[in-house]
């Protein structure tokens, strides 16, 4: 597979809602095989967990406590050989505001 | 010290990546061929390592910072408050790097792991199992939930399932194995209660394969 081994742009999404996550990623996912990129993707990695623990009450009862935690979805998109077509619709796409992206060339 | 992880969970968790890449709208999964399958795997395999090159160069570069850091404000300070706000900032870039390094070291264990041939044999056969049955297995899912269409479910899910069912029906695996698994790779990938629904899934299934007869309580899930 040598074109595997061209430029790449690598999109890294993340976000606490996973259904949000999954449209989004298909949308970028259909906008790259709709310009012919060949995007490879989306690869879920595990999902991060952190968690806060919290005094319960405002004061004494030490024992007492509480966790909360966030949940981070993440999932990584390849585009192989994008064009700048791909990276203008890229650019164009409306994505849902509760997804963080992280593009890298 | 992290347990050595089994080989076939690394498989299983592979083939849940490489399954992931397969869009929903793919319109014939059975037919793709055995090279299409290993591509899949190969593409998963290279973006996890490329994450963990990622991961590592941020790393470096944060710490070099960091470093820079602390010369300043040894060397650049001209009072002690500027010193300790370098200093500070040094602490927290340094913090943020161990971050990053444990999430690095996580990973290429799995990936040594997915160069072993029977871990990438088992992976393709899972794999190569679901493209195949995909229309059995679907069938077989949708009738064991209640109230659920498999189609709304959130993706990972969806293929976690996939993959338990093609585990226990077609390759053979004791229940309870399949099921523990499936319940800990949600653990690790879905979200909040997904393991639970999955848990409860597959236990449907199995249960009407067995004739309804009850699931004795408490068993470990």
């Amino acid at each position: 597979m040598a074109t595997l081994q061209q430029q790449k742009i690598r999109i890294r999404l993340k976000a606490f809602d996973r259904r949000l996550l999954d449209t989004s990623c298909d949308k970028i996912v259909d906008t790259a095989n709709r310009t012919n990129a060949a995007a490879v993707g989306p690869i879920p990695l595990p999902t991060k967990r952190k968690i806060y623990c919290v005094l319960r009450s405002p004061h004494v009862d030490k024992d007492s406590r509480e966790h909360f935690e966030t949940r981070t979805h993440r999932r990584i998109i390849d585009i192989y050989q994008p064009s700048s077509k791909t990276i203008d619709a890229l650019m164009k796409l409306d994505l849902p505001a509760g997804v963080d992206i992280e593009v890298k060339l | 010290m992290l347990a050595r992880q089994q080989p076939r969970r690394v498989a299983r968790e592979l083939s849940l990546l490489s399954l992931s890449q397969l869009s929903r709208k793919d319109t014939k999964p059975e037919t793709l061929e055995q090279g299409d399958l290993e591509a899949l795997l190969l593409a998963a395999t290279r973006t996890l390592s490329g994450e963990v090159h990622e991961i590592l160069e941020t790393a470096s570069a944060e710490l070099s910072r960091s470093h820079e850091r602390l010369l300043n404000s040894e060397i650049r300070a001209s009072n002690l408050n500027s010193a300790k706000a370098m200093l500070e900032e040094a602490m927290t870039l340094t913090e943020t790097v161990i971050n990053r390094l444990a999430l690095a070291v996580d990973l290429p264990e799995t990936l040594q792991l997915a160069g072993q041939m029977e871990v990438r044999k088992f992976a393709l056969e899972l794999i190569g199992t679901v493209c195949r049955r995909r229309q059995q297995i679907d069938e077989q899912l949708q009738e064991a939930m209640v109230d659920w269409q498999l189609s709304r479910l959130a993706k990972i899910d969806q293929d976690i399932l996939r993959l338990a069912i093609a585990e226990l029906d077609y390759l053979g695996v004791p229940q309870k194995v399949a099921i523990n698994e499936a319940v800990e790779l949600a653990k690790r990938y879905s979200g909040q209660d997904g393991h639970r629904f999955i848990n409860g899934v597959l236990r449907r299934v199995t249960e009407k394969k067995t004739d309804g007869a009850p699931v004795t309580p408490g068993e470990p899930r």
